[in-house]
Formats: C-alpha cells, structure tokens, sequence
C-alpha cells in the first residue's frame, strides 16, 4: 500500500479549522450538496414523508414516556412486564443482528473471501442491531440513567441478565472496532485503520464467543421463568441453544433481507463487485441458513421429546405451536433449500423474509404470547406500538444515512478521496 | 511461513487469555451453593385458608405499616370481591398483599386467600437480578434495595408467583414494589408481621418456618377432613418462608400447582455452565480452524493444484 | 407523612393499653359480658351470654373447663369425666400472644399446643359457629362498632355513605 499523501485531509474533521469543517460537512454529510439541495431532496422520496409522520407522532410520545412515567405510554401491566419495547426490540433485534458476527466469521476464520463483498454490510447490520437493540432497552429500562450499574455500581454475577449485560456492553465495542475501518477510510484516517487490521483476527473470536453467550443468555433469561411460559414455546434444558442456532439463521436471513432492499433502494451506492456477486452470494447464505434451520428443527423435536410434550400439540396452544414451526421454519427452509438448488434469487429473498418474520414471531411467542399461558391476555397499548416503530423509523434513518455514506456497499478507492473529498 | 509462526504464538496468546478468563469465571458464580439448606432460625408465617374469612383487616395493617398510598375503595368495603372479572387481584405498586375470593368447586362457603411475598428460600428474584439489588436475610426475608435497581424488571419475570411489582406511574424514581416482610419495622425486632398482628382470626401464623411445618401437619392430622393433606411452600420453588394449608384443592384458590419443586435458579444453571466452556473453547477452537484454513491458503497458492482438487471434491 | 407516625404510635399505645382492660364482667349482671380486648379499631363488644346458652352447650366454647365431656375426641383421652376447673374464662389460656409464647406458656406442651389467641379464638369460635348454625353475625359490624381510630384504619374516611360492611 502506498503512503497516502492525504494526511491532511484526514485530519480535516479534526483540525478545528473552520474551513475545513464547513467541507467535512457539506462534503461527507450533505454528499456534495447545499443544504437546500440535501432537503429537496429528502423530502423528493415519499419513504420519508412516512418516516416523518411516524417520527412527529413518535417523538413526543418518547417525551412523554421520559417526563410521565413508563406507565403512560404502555399498558403498566404487572403481569406482563416486558413488552413489546422489549419483546421486539432487544429480544427480535438481537437475534437478527448476529450477522456481524457470522459474516465476520465465515471471512475471516473460515476464509471464506468469497463473501467479503457483503462482510460490512453484515457488519453494520450486526452493530446497528445491537445498538438499536440498546435504544429499545433505554425506552424500556424503568431508570435508562443506571444502566451502567452492572459495570460499575453493584454486581449480581449469578445473573444471567448480567452476562447479557457485560456481553451485549462488549460485543457492541468489538463490533465498533469490527467497522472503524468503513468509518476510517471515509473520513481518511488511515493508522485507524491499520491497527484494527492487526487485531481482526482477536476482534472476530471475540465476537463469536460473546454472540455465542448472549444470544444463549437471551434464551436462558427465560429458564427463569419455567412454570409461566407455555411448554411448548420454553425448555430450560434447550432454551440457550435454541435461541443461538435461531440467531445463526436470523443473521443470515437478515443480510439476504437487508441486501435486497439495498440493491433495489440503494443501487447507486452498490459498486460493481457487490451487485455482481450478490446472487452467489445470496446462494450461498441461503444454503447456511437452511443449514441452521435443519439444526434448529432437530434440537426443537429433540426439546419436545425431552421434555415428553408431544401432548399439547394436540391443543390449541399446538396449534399454533406447529403453525408457527411450519410458517415460520419450515416455509422458509423449503423455499431457500428450492431457492438455492435451482438459483431461484426471489425465492430465497421471499424465504428469507419469511424466516426473518418467523423469527420476530418466535420472540415474541416466547415474551409476550405464550408468558402467563395460563393468565389473561393482553395487547399492547398503541403507543406502545408506535414508540417501536419511531425507534425502528429511526433505525433506518440511520442505516440508510451511513449505507449512502461509509464504504459498506462499494470498496473505497483511494481516487475517491484524492480527486474529489467532497464525495 | 513467517505469518503462521506469527499466529501461532497469537493462538497460544488468545488460548491463554480464554483460559484466565475461564478460570476466572467460576468466580463469577458466587457462593450460593444447591446445598444449603437454608437458615434454621429463618421464620415464617402460616396461611391457614380454613380461618381467613376475607375481613381485609390485613390488608389495612399493610398499607398502615408501610406508609403506603390510600386505596381507592376502603378497606372494608366487602364488595370488591363481587368486581373481580376476568383477572383477579394482586399484589401492585399500591399494595403488598391483596385478599381475592374464590368459589371453590369443593366448598359451599366461599374460600379467602392472602396474596403477598412468600419470601422464598432461594428467591428467583434475587438470583435473576444482575445488580443484586436483592437480599435474604438469616430470618428468610427477602429485601429489595431500590438504590441499585435499574427497572428492568426481570424479577417481576423470574418471580414464580408473580408478586414483584413495578411502578410504572413514576417517571424517575420507579421501583420495584413487593412485600417486606415488615423487615425494618418488626422482624429485626422479632415481632410478627403487621398483617399477621392484626388478623382476627389467626388464620396467620408466625413463627420459625420448621415450627410452622410442624403446626401446619398437625392441624392437618388433628381436624380429620378439615384439610387437604398438602403444605403449599414446603416445597414450591425450593421452599418459601410463606406457608399455606387449605380445605379446598390448591388450584381451586388461584395456587399455581405447577411451580417447580426446585429453585428457579436450578433451570438456568445448565446455561450457567457452559458459559466458562465457551470461554475457554471458543478461542483456541476458532483460532486454530483459521490457522488451518489459513495454512491451507498459502498451500494452494504455491500449488493451484491442490485447489482444483479441492473444487472437485466439493462438486462431487 | 408525620401524621402517619402520630397514628401508629397512638395504635400501638391503645393496644398495650387495652391488654389490662380484658373480659371485664359487667357488674351485677352475669348475662352481659363486655370484651374488650383490644377495643381500638372497634369499640368493646357486648356479649350476651345468656342469649348464647340457649345456642350451645357450655362445651362448644369453653373445652373441658366446665365439666362437660369434651366434644373433640382430640381432648377426650385426659379430660373425659373432669369436673371442671376454676379458671374457666377465656382469657386464662388464651392470650394475645404469638405462637411462640402461647407455646412456651403452656405446661403440656404435648397437648395444648397451637392454642389461638385470645382474639383469634374469640373469632374463629363465634363466626365459624354462626356460620354453622346460619345464625348470628358473621361479618365485622354485626359485633363491632367502628372507632374513629378504626375508621382511618380501614380509610373510611373519605367515604360518603354507601358502601360500608356488605354482606
């Protein structure tokens, strides 16, 4: 590699000069454009006036939740104590977020460069996940101020919450780390770089062990609730291994999603490497994925049989056991297993949207459906309802916004910077 | 060949970081051993559901004792048991302990229970919380110390009898809401419980819980027909300092028979276990299945052969 | 919240208080006998003893004290064809104590173990025979009458009139 001769420049957001920060800005964050042209723009796509409708709805309803309490925005329930803030958010997101850390495993460990094209996007989608997964909880967490108390003011190591805690704390810095590069190379920071380049190796074993555990733990906070989830839908023996290997599909399936709409959405910004092997590539995580669903099918019948609950699929708990199991597993395995054999692209993306709505399905059975089977029911407040999509609205604002920006969909060229920094 | 001898010292590094922490992981896990079996002076209180009459009186102690907000209907107004629709009550960020009226399939007379805190021998709550904002103390109360809690509320999940409550009304202060066992006020003093003070009809009982057990066989075995020959929180949940004896079937009286007979901490060690596991052989594992596959790179790229053959053997 | 330790305080005086006033017979007439225990919440209750012998025989409330034959065959084996003993008002063996000192207090602890309060066996003996005999009150303000320290007990205060002891 040779010595950029744009030192300069990298330090350009840095340096404090007004100059160069009015370019920073209106070079890297408005892409080139003047204000006025940037809002024209926005406001050109009818996506955004969606966007916009739910956020001006949405935002006051988060102030409201921080001025007046939890209980004004969601139903208060003492039976159901997490809701769909939870249910959706830490419990749904995480799950489709492991791509970070499969991707990152199959490149680097398994050397799997064929997949290099998408390992950012897997990556940013990983660490978006976790991190939105993170905002879910502040909204949720009766006092959001404290939530760096199981680091620093008072320990309950026994608890399995305090693994997810350290883990999800961690794993977010290492997948922090796992995208500086993206991050270094669009605002020139070169040494930034380089050094996570040395520690990949360290940053990705990290990953898998600390996804490994808290995807697990996940599962296993509910082996604390043993008698109140419906049998069906919790094995304590199960539940961690359960959750992990329905993560490694999620991920997967989440990527297949995610490059869809970014290749139908976001066109431009794919450069020719990754639209050129986006199909081999959906091929070949299609094949992972049905992989993981098998393994999951497998240890679920196994969980059944171990725990001798072959009786309630008889029942209308059952029922909807088996619905979700054959709409939310089964489905997609056939479709991506077809989809694959005959590279048949839109059926693998439908699949894999199908596997990644089963999966939100699965949590939230698990949280909120199927928790208290034997009490009453409940359904979510709307604005509860709504404060989930605001975070969700956001989530994407802030996807879309580094996807059009950081080289996660085209491989940064050093004449991109040199011939023209405002890109 | 530079590179590999690189990283295999690297995989002896990561190995031996994964080990330390490995070994320190078990400490993790503090001392709460499966053996213990509890404190013997550790008290109780036992609910005889034969005597309660559902008289509330109790209830007006609790909230007297506790300083705690006014109820919206007085606390001998009967009537609220007619208005018990679709969800009866129970203990909230109000009220400690509630009183609910069943009409039992085996008793003419309507049947009273007492809902509060049993105050388990080896409390969900206290194992499931990550800031250990839990405590038990020797005379089997279980504490809660809102100071540290962060609201999660996985208490409230892992709570087998769904009694931890949370106040969700409050926008800075929330807590966590549950019976005390008048720790501060009495039990530090020996005295019984403010309800089990102010109960008519004794149908509380205070006193050490292996007492209790004893009184609460004896009674079974004295009034011949009286009761169901059965302890509730003997065994549940690994044992609750909260004990009860019925003339009608537990079920019938919104008792949940299906609550393990173990800790709900026994359910999560499983997972427990496996996290110095992972710890130790996550690293080496991975690290060398990339030596391999590494090694195997810089093979077939001195000889491109050995990549064709490769390519064949997955095609076929 | 001060006001709330002024009550409490005042409670747990009334109830010490209200230990040396017990049972008292009311003078010169045998049938009216006022138990007030401790009268706080409620105000002593009058009982017509001379009504309740027309109900029960003497052994339904006072065991073996009286010389009957005992109805519980538990009490049988000793106190069968007793002829009775002095102390046989309620409060000579039934005090206001916990479990752990009813026990203690007792000589033979073998058999007289378990023993009610005296306010628990006041009302486990009254409701459950009333109950029995679908006669009597059952529900607190058919013997009690709420005090003003009884009222903001159970909040009625901020009551208007309906409501009250249904049932």
């Amino acid at each position: 590699m040779t010595k950029p001769p744009h030192d300069s420049v990298s330090s350009a957001a840095f340096s404090g000069e007004p100059g160069r920060i009015a370019r920073f800005v209106s070079g890297k964050i408005l892409m080139a454009k003047s204000p006025k042209q940037y809002l024209t723009l926005v406001f050109s796509n009818p996506f955004n006036w969606l966007l916009a409708v739910v956020l001006a709805i949405g935002i006051p309803l988060l102030i409201q939740r921080y001025a007046t309490g939890l209980g004004s925005v969601t139903h208060g329930s003492q039976d159901y104590p997490w809701g769909l803030l939870l249910g959706f958010g830490l419990f749904g997101m995480v799950p489709l977020s492991a791509s970070g850390f499969l991707l990152s495993t199959a490149v680097e460990i398994f050397g799997r460069h064929d997949l290099k094209p998408i390992e950012r996007l897997a990556l940013l989608n990983g660490l978006l996940g976790y991190f939105f997964a993170v905002v879910y909880l502040l909204v949720d967490l009766g006092m959001p101020w404290r939530l760096t108390y199981p680091m620093f003011v008072s320990f309950g190591p026994a608890a399995v919450l305090f693994l997810v805690a350290w883990h999800v704390a961690t794993y977010l810095s290492v997948q922090i780390g796992e995208m500086i590069p993206a991050f270094a190379e669009w605002i020139g920071w070169d040494r930034g770089k380089k050094f996570i380049k040395r520690i990949t190796l360290g940053l990705t074993i990290a990953g898998i062990i600390l996804s490994t555990l808290h995807q697990g733990a996940l599962g296993a906070l509910f082996c604390y609730a043993p008698g109140k989830i419906h049998p069906l839908w919790i094995s304590p023996e199960f539940q961690w291994i359960h959750f992990f290997c329905s993560s490694i599909y999620a991920g997967l399936c989440m990527v297949i999603v995610v490059s869809t709409l970014v290749a139908f959405f976001l066109r431009l910004r794919c450069d020719e490497n990754f639209k050129n092997s986006l199909d081999r590539i959906t091929i070949t995580l299609s094949r992972g994925a049905a992989y993981a669903m098998v393994t999951y099918l497998v240890i679920k019948l196994v969980a059944l049989a171990h725990d001798q609950e072959w009786g309630y699929l008889l029942t209308g708990w059952g029922g909807y056991y088996v619905s979700e199991m054959v709409i939310g597993v089964i489905l997609p395995l056939v479709l991506l297993t077809y989809g694959s054999r005959h590279h048949l692209i839109p059926m693998l993306r439908i699949g894999s949207l199908l596997a990644v709505l089963g999966i939100l399905w699965n949590r939230l059975n698990t949280v909120i459906l199927c928790y208290n089977w034997k009490l009453h029911q409940e359904i979510p407040h709307f604005k509860e309802v709504w404060l989930v999509l605001t975070i969700l609205a956001i989530y994407i604002i802030t996807y879309r916004f580094i996807l059009y920006r950081l080289p996660v969909l085209f491989t940064w060229k050093e004449s991109d910077r040199s011939n023209n920094p405002a890109r | 060949m530079k590179s590999i001898r690189f990283s295999r010292r690297r995989l002896v590094t990561i190995s031996l970081a994964g080990v330390m922490t490995g070994l320190l992981a078990p400490l993790q896990r503090n001392a709460r051993g499966s053996d213990f079996p509890g404190y013997t002076e550790s008290k109780g209180v036992l609910v005889d559901l034969t005597r309660c009459v559902g008289c509330r009186t109790c209830e007006a102690a609790c909230n007297l004792e506790n300083q705690l907000p006014a109820p919206e209907r007085p606390f001998n107004d009967m009537s609220i048991f007619n208005e018990q629709s679709d969800h009866l009550r129970r203990p909230d960020d109000k009220a400690f302990t509630v009183v609910n009226r069943y009409d039992s399939g085996s008793s003419v007379s309507p049947v009273y229970r007492k809902i509060q805190c049993n105050h388990c021998q080896e409390p969900a709550c206290l194992t499931s919380c990550f800031v250990n904002a839990y405590t038990i103390t020797a005379e089997g109360a279980v504490l809660y110390n809102h100071q540290v809690c962060v609201g999660c509320r996985t208490c409230m999940i892992a709570c087998p009898f769904s009694v931890p409550a949370f106040c969700y009304s409050s926008a800075f202060s929330p807590q966590i809401m549950k019976c005390n066992f008048c720790y501060p006020t009495r039990l530090v003093q020996g005295r019984p419980p403010a309800c089990v003070e102010a109960c008519p009809r004794d149908a509380l009982t205070f006193g050490e819980r292996a007492e209790l057990l004893r009184i609460a066989r004896q009674r079974i075995k004295r009034n011949k027909g009286r009761y169901i020959n059965y302890i509730y929180g003997e065994n549940e949940a690994g044992g609750t300092s909260w004990l009860y004896i019925a003339g009608v079937p537990f079920n019938e009286v919104g008792f949940d028979e299906d609550i393990p007979k173990q800790p709900i901490i026994n359910y999560v060690k499983d997972f427990l276990a496996i996290v110095p596991m992972v710890l130790t052989i996550w690293p080496g594992l991975f690290a060398g299945i990339h030596l391999l596959v590494k090694r195997r790179a810089t093979a077939i790229d001195n000889d491109p052969k050995l990549a064709e053959s490769d390519h064949d053997k997955t095609a076929a | 919240m001060n006001y709330m330790r002024v009550i409490i305080l005042f409670l747990t005086c009334a109830m010490v208080n209200s230990f040396i006033v017990d049972a008292v017979f009311a003078s010169g007439d045998d049938s009216i006998i006022e138990i007030g225990t401790i009268a706080t919440l409620y105000s002593p209750v009058l009982f017509d003893h001379e009504l309740h012998v027309k109900y029960a025989s003497c052994v339904e409330c006072h065991h073996h004290t009286t010389g009957e034959e005992p109805s519980d065959p538990y009490c049988l084996p000793c106190h069968s064809g007793e002829k009775g003993i002095a102390q046989n008002s309620c409060n000579e063996c039934h005090t206001n104590g916990s479990v752990d000192e009813t026990e203690s207090d007792t000589s033979v602890v073998t058999y007289h173990n378990d023993v009610p309060t005296l306010k628990g066996a006041y009302h486990l003996n009254c409701i459950d025979c009333h109950e029995g005999i679908g006669t009597g009150p059952i529900r607190c303000s058919g013997c009690h009458v709420l005090t003003g320290a009884g009222e903001k007990f159970y909040k009625t205060e901020k009551r208007d009139q309906e409501g009250g002891e249904s049932k």
